[in-house]
């Protein structure tokens, strides 16, 4: 009898927690601007650790030992390519898009993404997050993906990028006609041309 | 059901686009007019004053390198890309500027064989 009446006890709370928190849900949207609530955050990061397997997490980079400026350097251009939309190109994840995903993008040169292993970050890269904006972008067939280890080692290295580096890799970024047009135009008015014409001298940009 | 279909499919792509409206940056430009160490106040090239907050994760970039905030000078030309916040008010996310005596640089035609790129 005292089992049954635990056990109901328990099934209750467990319905008043999920009740209130779909009510909270409910009040709250569905939008991407509000952050995760730290029990989110740790659930969401346990789960994804647990889905990691241990064999990738034990995972060396095999390119940390011939890691030349020149490896970095196709690193730099690769991340300027295919992450810094969402990323950002010093890996804040300060961008239209990574502000706006829910989750956001993690300011990756902070310790939750650092302390990860090299393993795991690779198995991320490959695998995406699901859930998540983060996609996979391994090629299944192949047992080994040159470009996401050495995309492992420029994480490494985004806690000490410099502000040069990061100017340099804007032009690397994807851009269209226009975002290009009017970076030129903002450099012609830096370098003391002439300012063009614009209804406010603020334009809003996605 | 298929009507039913169609208005939730037209619904979910025009709140789409109406969220992407909102997420962006302000792009402004013009010659800084005043200085704290938390604002610039910017003339914008259309003549309207703008002023812009300054948090701690602001970059400041002079010739394409680091600069800080004490290298920028009233009178300067700025460009500044801004996040608006709730409250309407800009922050600013980097601030690339140049000397006000800077002069329009003079673009020779490109040597034969030279890319434009």
């Amino acid at each position: 009898m005292k089992l049954w009446k635990a056990g109901s006890l328990a099934i209750v709370t467990v319905l008043i927690g999920a009740g209130a928190y779909s009510v909270s849900l409910v009040r709250r949207g569905f939008d991407t601007r509000t952050p995760p609530s730290r029990l989110e955050v740790t659930l969401a990061r346990t789960m994804r650790d647990l889905a990691i397997p241990y064999k990738a997490k034990q995972e060396k980079n095999p390119w940390t030992a011939k890691a030349t400026p020149e490896v970095l350097e196709a690193a730099r251009a690769h991340w300027a390519d295919h992450c810094a939309t969402c990323h950002a190109n010093d890996g804040s994840g300060n961008t239209e898009m990574g502000r706006n995903l829910y989750p956001k993008a993690p300011d990756m040169r902070l310790a939750a993404t650092q302390k990860l292993s090299d393993g795991e970050l690779y198995y991320i890269i490959r695998n995406g997050v699901r859930l998540t904006g983060m996609p996979g972008w391994g090629d299944p067939k192949l047992d080994q993906d040159d470009e996401s280890w050495q995309l492992v080692l420029f994480i490494r290295h985004l806690p000490k990028t410099t502000t040069e580096e990061v100017e340099a890799m804007k032009a690397l970024n994807p851009k269209t006609e226009a975002d290009r047009a009017e970076e030129q135009q903002e450099q012609e008015f830096l370098n003391g041309g002439e300012a063009p014409a614009q209804p406010s001298g603020v334009e809003h940009h996605h | 059901m298929k009507a039913r279909t169609l208005i939730l499919l037209i619904w979910i792509a025009l709140t789409t686009v109406a969220a992407m409206a909102h997420g962006g940056e302000e792009h402004v430009m013009g010659t800084v007019t005043a200085l704290t160490g938390k604002t610039i106040t910017v003339k914008t090239t259309a003549k309207a004053p703008v002023t812009v907050n300054v948090a701690g994760t602001t970059k400041f970039i002079r010739n394409k390198a680091a600069a800080k905030i004490a290298d920028l000078k009233i009178g300067d030309r700025v460009v500044i890309h801004a996040i608006e916040g709730e409250d309407e008010k800009l922050t600013a996310d980097t601030v690339e500027f140049a000397a006000a005596a800077a002069k329009p640089a003079h673009s020779s035609p490109p040597a034969a064989g030279q890319s434009k790129n």
